[in-house]
């Protein structure tokens, strides 16, 4: 598994990567367009062998998680593991996927809590039609 | 009324500017607006008609009964809605000249009932809908509280650990409840790892999911338990946080001063400022979208967040970038 270190690279590259994208075949062009759009919304960038796996230590930490809340997640078949002889094993890809999803709940989150005003108001609507 | 009737006599002057400016929504609640005679038809007429206060109704409206009230050289003309029992007042002005002047209030109303056009100053739909809109803020504001004091029982049974189940009423009692709450505290003793990690399952019935109702309800029992925001990890419906060791115990204490007091606790905005590629996206401050930080936070970036302390994670990761 290797991470690419985008977090450096100047928006203005970006743009012009974009320009090139515009030029290329449609196959690298979406390729080069959700590359770019991962590294403007701060996106690890992340070339994996899927089929690689990870142990739940090995997997709390890349998520940035206490192991506890980690063994919690795989008790309740949020993420899919294997056993191998006692222990527990994770597919990195399966791990993507959580975090993917995590990551998309986490900004919704953020988002809700910046416009709480608005979300107030709008519930107040909500109310206001049913008296 | 508020418009042509009110043009003076008010306690300050932002009430008329946004009156001026056809700002409705911002006048809530009407019925506190800083003018002598909406003060007065706020006493004179409460939740009780029993104890309603008016001087009689106005002789000279014949077409409309208006009830009159009088505050000093205002006097103002009620009317009630019959069928909602809603009281509106609908006309108000000065007494001028001992009645002789054109411009006194029962000259006025004397006029109009002539006219015919009384039946022109009764409550229109705009009205009616302000009205609602003020009833439901209210209703919402106690709900709020509620629901607060809901989390606290909620914490104090599980603060040192355990699972407690509460279920939330949708804040007209009519509409049943509208989720189910979950909140569990596991005290991790792991050696170098100590911790109370909490967990809330926000399960909302199927009609009220993704509402802004289920939305406001989410936002206020996190910020009941942990106004940080950016302390918050999420994955679907669960919600999770780490305290440290006794930090919920601690919190129980804060959150019975928010209910002893009435008063809703708020929500922190991050106190640090983040490094994130956004940052150079002046767009994304006007849309209000959340940009991820290098230390993985999702944040909304605001025009003071240059301002703050950096986020020490931030930085150092941003040292060790190349180049």
């Amino acid at each position: 598994m290797k991470t690419l270190e985008t977090s450096n690279i100047p928006v203005d590259q970006l743009d012009e990567l974009d320009q090139f994208a515009a030029t290329a075949g449609p196959e690298l062009r979406d390729v080069l367009m959700s590359l770019s759009r991962c590294v403007r919304e701060g996106d690890e960038v992340v070339v994996i062998d899927g089929s690689k796996t990870v142990t739940p230590s090995q997997a709390a930490e890349r998520l940035g998680m206490s192991r506890t809340h980690l063994y919690k997640l795989l008790d309740r078949g949020e993420i899919v593991f294997h056993r191998v002889g006692r222990d527990r094993r994770i597919r990195v890809h399966d791990l993507l996927q959580f975090e993917e999803q995590r990551q998309r709940d986490r900004r919704e989150l953020a988002e809700r809590f910046a416009h709480q005003r608005q979300t107030a108001a709008a519930a107040t609507d909500e109310i206001a039609d049913l008296l | 009324m508020l418009k042509e009737d009110l043009t003076s006599g008010w306690d300050s002057p932002v009430p008329q500017r946004k009156i001026a400016a056809g700002q409705h929504s911002e006048l809530h609640p009407v019925s506190e607006l800083p003018h002598p005679i909406i003060a007065k038809a706020t006493e004179s007429f409460g939740p009780d008609a029993a104890h309603d206060n008016y001087v009689g109704p106005i002789a000279s409206a014949t077409q409309l009964r208006l009830l009159e009230i009088k505050q000093s050289q205002w006097r103002g003309g009620v009317w009630q809605d019959t069928k909602t029992g809603v009281r509106w007042l609908v006309v108000a002005g000065l007494a001028k000249g001992d009645h002789q002047d054109r411009d006194d209030f029962y000259q006025r109303v004397q006029r109009a009932n002539e006219a015919g056009d009384l039946k022109g100053w009764l409550p229109t739909d705009d009205d009616r809908r302000l009205l609602k809109q003020e009833t439901a803020a209210r209703i919402r504001t106690e709900w709020e509280l509620n629901v607060q004091r809901q989390v606290r029982d909620a914490l104090r049974a599980v603060q040192h650990g355990g699972t407690h189940t509460m279920t939330i009423d949708h804040p007209l009692s009519a509409e049943g409840p509208i989720a189910r709450v979950d909140l569990s505290v596991a005290a991790v003793r792991d050696g170098d790892y100590q911790a109370d990690e909490i967990d809330l399952d926000i399960a909302a019935n199927s009609q009220f999911a993704g509402s802004n109702l289920a939305w406001h309800l989410t936002t206020r029992i996190l910020i009941s338990i942990s106004p940080p925001e950016q302390s918050w990890d999420r994955y679907k419906d669960t919600y999770s946080n780490i305290g440290e060791v006794g930090a919920w115990a601690a919190r129980v204490a804060e959150l019975d001063n928010f209910v002893d007091s009435q008063t809703l606790a708020e929500s922190v905005s991050g106190s640090t400022s983040h490094y994130s590629h956004r940052k150079h996206l002046a767009g994304s401050t006007v849309e209000g979208k959340a940009v991820r930080a290098l230390c993985g936070a999702f944040f909304v970036p605001t025009q003071d967040h240059e301002a703050l302390p950096e986020c020490p994670t931030c930085s150092q990761r941003f040292e060790e970038l190349p180049g």
